[in-house]
């Protein structure tokens, strides 16, 4: 089940900017690590288990290596490792590299969450909102590179069969059919959409999204954790030795909004979870 | 396993052009040579720059750092360093070694025109600090600037 | 109240030394179910194009067509658009969009209907259709039925008063095409649409029209009501493609009214009282089995399903097969088993044959852009196979050029030259009319002449009787029955020709029209 995805587009667009402009430009770990919680925890309820062990295998290979590598670029730190050379290795380029490993990794995660979330017809809509005309081409083009692919597959096929047996002629004879067919096709194509009043009247744009009032509520929570979090900062450095503000009512107010701020598609989910078992009961 | 194997040549060659030593090795080694050198690392400008944490100017007074013939500032300075145990970053190899940050005081740290240059006798070589060749006695001044040099007495000048 | 009124129209195209339409005259009523038969190339097509102002071909024209009493050419593009809808043969490449709401939903977007309007008319006529279910679903992902009816629901949307269709179901399995001529008939009855259908399969669709139209050369040799047509029609060329029950008909020269259904027919035959035992019994040749297929399993994902399950399948030297099914039985699946393109997971196939391939589409064949480079990307001996199957004069033509019939003899010409054992062909009927597949069949019969084997897999249930000479039946992954063609179409009672369902009990062994032709006029 994905029900995050009956929201508004635009709505997920905007929450999704704001989670990666946090991460991206905080680079504090406490942010970075509870950012990279939510977005697990969301792709393993909505995606399976298998596909989200894949991707966090692959991030723990580059965590890891960014964590290695920084610390033999940048010699930064007080608290001295070895040296190599007449360059030290510190502790703080170290944590720097880890972190800004799991800063990348996070943004993979999130990335994730958004195709999860993200197909054709919600980018489709996103370009419909800025031209109606730009989402028809988009429309026509997800349409037509399948077709094209597949109508080129059994040409190169058939032609494998009656015996174009030179591979590099083959496919080229075969592109070179699958085009013509295909302009032939787009003259049928131009027809059907002449016939139907293409260029008649300015177009409009028809999309099965609307914004109701959950899409508000959405909208409103997402943007004032977005501002609670920005306004509630904390500082974190790292050079020469780290600093980072007092833990305060004020610092624990923005590490909440963030926190808070992640786990909404977690919690949305498990909650229209529960919801469903508890309807399903009832039947 | 051609790959594998060239790839595992290629590690092993750089691990023994590295020298890895722990802290106390690194600082505890020192460097011979009979000729002397004055060295004196300022930082005062970062001090003044507005916005900048910067306390203390002086990193380093008036050190009188031993070298051998043929070493170069950057040699003396690292030797220096060394002794005193002061941080240093620096990129690139050859005569083309330059010094990003000294004592966790970085390059463009106050403002996008900040940097270290160096003085020898009071001039303002324009070449590498590893292509410079000393002389005994000569006295070796690192200044950090924020202006491109304006505010040390070495005004950039377009050529 | 007439809808269209056609006067005096001709119509010569730029480049054609001879006219596509001569004086045509016709008023249709609103409301009205017209039918327009006639051969390839009679301008069945012109002259739907003519009433559709957007399609209207280059070329020059006299005469008047009226929609309303307004001059077509006075109506607006909007108007025309929404008020007169075009559907022609191909389904795949009429559609636009990707996704079947965005589909529904073209037609008014270009029109500028505002959003709200647009979502309450998609969901309307998705449920009227059917397509509630696949809203969402991938334009790519449908059937060609499914993409026929998304095409007509994308124009019943707009609420035309008209709909213009050429021939809509020449490209859909015979299963889909019945249920899209019945949704076509339940739209002119409870909306009123009139509709203007050029066909050339006529089983559903002749005893369901209100009139038809013959047109020959351009012109209009006869109009009438179907019953009252076919004797117009008695000896021309036409009448070949007429349904069963009208043409046996024709052939008793009777009296009586015309029967249009097979329910009709059956009366008709029992009125006539013939009691006839058509002689059904036809030497069997003694054929050596070469290719053989033992206990074939094939599934295309290792999760998926088994879409062949222990099939086994003799073919014989020489024979025409024909291996029939409903549409996803795995007919297509196991020709590309057997040809090698996909690989079955358990089973032997047997044989030492050369095997060649025709595809469902004749166009894949071709490659170059003149029919004789295709040819010689084979071999430079086909002038004379090419002038065996009357092909000569099109050696400079662009394959895509050439008419249905002509591009699938051309086809079997090319692959003739690989100089195959046996011919594997995936529905070699598909989209043509009743003298092209009497062309195609006598060309098959020549080819056993030669020797060669013809596995042919089709949904064409008339052809096979008329040209195979044995035929099995593919269901739930494997050939549950088979028999010598006239046998196997007597046995069964769903799946057989409808001449074959006419006759059963009043004519025994009869399995085609000619059959109960020839049982009629003793």
């Amino acid at each position: 089940m994905n029900t995050l995805k009956n929201f508004n587009p635009v709505v997920l667009l905007l929450y999704f900017v704001y989670v990666l402009f946090i991460s991206i430009f905080s680079f504090n770990p406490i942010l970075l690590a509870s950012g990279m919680l939510g977005a697990v925890l969301y792709c393993l309820v909505v995606s399976d288990k298998r596909s989200v062990i894949k991707s966090l295998s692959a991030c723990i290979v580059i965590l890891l290596a960014v964590t290695v590598t920084n610390p033999l670029f940048s010699h930064n730190g007080k608290t001295v490792l070895f040296f190599i050379n007449d360059n030290r290795v510190t502790l703080e380029s170290l944590i720097y590299g880890a972190v800004l490993g799991l800063c990348i990794t996070e943004v993979i995660i999130w990335f994730k969450c958004f195709n999860l979330v993200f197909d054709s017809e919600r980018f489709i809509f996103l370009f419909g909102k800025i031209s109606p005309k730009l989402a028809l081409v988009l429309s026509m083009t997800l349409r037509f590179v399948p077709s094209f692919i597949k109508s080129f597959r059994e040409i190169n096929r058939t032609q494998k069969l009656i015996g174009n047996s030179r591979r590099l002629k083959r496919y080229l004879n075969s592109f070179s059919a699958v085009v013509t067919q295909s302009m032939e096709n787009s003259i049928i194509t131009s027809d059907s959409m002449n016939s139907r009043g293409y260029g008649a009247k300015k177009r409009t744009f028809y999309s099965r999204f609307r914004f109701t009032l959950s899409d508000a509520l959405f909208l409103i929570i997402s943007t004032t954790l977005l501002a609670l979090s920005v306004i509630f900062k904390s500082d974190f450095t790292y050079y020469p030795g780290f600093t980072f503000s007092e833990i305060n009512a004020v610092s624990v107010t923005g590490y909440l909004s963030f926190i808070v701020l992640a786990f909404i598609p977690f919690i949305y989910e498990l909650k229209e979870g529960i919801r469903w078992k508890y309807l399903i009961s009832k039947i | 396993m051609k790959k594998f194997l060239l790839i595992s040549i290629l590690i092993i060659f750089v691990l023994t052009s590295c020298s890895i030593k722990s802290a106390d090795d690194y600082y505890n080694s020192t460097e011979s040579g009979t000729l002397t050198a004055t060295i004196s690392i300022n930082c005062s400008t970062a001090v003044e720059y507005k916005g900048s944490k910067r306390k203390k100017a002086e990193i380093l007074t008036d050190y009188k750092v031993n070298f051998k013939k043929g070493d170069t500032v950057f040699d003396a300075f690292k030797n220096a360093c060394k002794n005193k145990k002061i941080q240093f970053e620096y990129s690139g190899m050859g005569d083309n070694i330059y010094i990003e940050g000294i004592d966790y005081l970085y390059e463009f740290e106050c403002g996008e025109h900040s940097g270290w240059e160096y003085s020898v006798n009071g001039a303002f070589p324009s070449i590498g600090c590893n292509a410079y060749e000393l002389k005994n006695g000569d006295t070796i001044r690192w200044l950090y600037t924020c202006d491109l040099g304006a505010d040390i007495g070495n005004k950039y000048e377009h050529t | 109240m007439e809808i269209f009124n056609i006067k005096n129209l001709s119509f010569k195209y730029n480049k054609s030394p001879k006219s596509a339409l001569e004086d045509i005259n016709l008023k249709v009523n609103s409301g009205e179910f017209l039918l327009l038969i006639g051969q390839s190339g009679c301008g069945k097509t012109t002259l739907l194009k003519m009433l559709k102002k957007e399609l209207t071909p280059l070329g020059e024209k006299s005469g008047e067509i009226f929609y309303k009493r307004k001059k077509i050419e006075s109506l607006s593009k909007a108007e025309s658009a929404s008020k007169i809808g075009f559907i022609t043969q191909d389904p795949n490449s009429q559609l636009v969009t990707d996704k079947v709401y965005s589909e529904l939903a073209f037609g008014l977007e270009s029109l500028g209907v505002n959003k709200e309007n647009i979502r309450s008319k998609a969901a309307e006529f998705a449920s009227y259709f059917g397509f509630s279910e696949m809203f969402e679903r991938n334009t790519n992902s449908l059937s060609g039925g499914e993409k026929q009816l998304l095409n007509l629901a994308s124009v019943m949307v707009m609420n035309p008063e008209v709909i213009l269709l050429d021939e809509p179901i020449s490209m859909l399995d015979p299963i889909f095409a019945v249920e899209f001529i019945h949704t076509l008939k339940r739209i002119n009855e409870d909306f009123g649409t009139t509709v203007i259908i050029a066909e050339h399969h006529l089983s559903e669709v002749y005893r369901l029209c209100d009139k038809v139209v013959c047109l020959e050369n351009g012109k209009i040799t006869a109009y009438n009501s179907p019953k009252e047509i076919s004797v117009d029609l008695k000896d021309k060329k036409i009448e070949k493609t007429l349904p069963a029950p009208v043409r046996v008909y024709n052939a008793a020269d009777s009296e009586l009214d015309c029967p249009l259904s097979v329910k009709e027919g059956r009366e008709f035959l029992d009125k006539l009282d013939i009691n006839n035992n058509y002689n059904s019994e036809s030497e069997i040749k003694e054929r050596d089995t070469i290719l053989s297929v033992r206990n074939l399993w094939f599934r295309y994902e290792k999760s998926g399903k088994d879409i062949l399950k222990d099939l086994s399948l003799n073919i014989k030297k020489g024979e025409i097969y024909a291996l029939l099914g409903e549409n996803g039985c795995g007919k297509s699946t196991l020709l590309n088993v057997l040809n090698g393109s996909l690989r079955a997971y358990k089973g032997k196939i047997k044989h030492n044959l050369k095997l060649s391939y025709l595809p469902q589409n004749p166009k894949n064949v071709f490659v170059k852009d003149t029919l004789e480079d295709d040819m010689k990307l084979i071999s430079n001996s086909y002038k004379e196979l090419l002038s065996e199957f009357e092909l000569l004069d099109f050696l400079k033509t662009h394959p895509y050029d050439l008419s249905g019939g002509e591009l699938q003899r051309a086809a079997i010409c090319k692959v003739l030259l690989t100089k195959p054992d046996i011919i594997l062909m995936d529905e070699a009927t598909k989209g043509f009319d009743n003298y092209t597949k009497e062309k195609l069949g006598v060309i098959l019969k020549s080819l056993t002449d030669r020797g060669i084997t013809v596995l042919l897999v089709t949904h064409d249930l008339e052809f096979a009787a008329s040209y195979a000479d044995r035929c099995g039946l593919l269901f739930n992954g494997g050939i549950t029955s088979e028999d010598v063609s006239r046998k196997f179409f007597l046995e069964n009672m769903f799946y057989t020709t409808p001449a074959a369902k006419m006759a059963k009990g009043i004519i025994d062994g009869a399995v085609t029209v000619e059959d109960i032709i020839r049982c009629v006029n003793g």
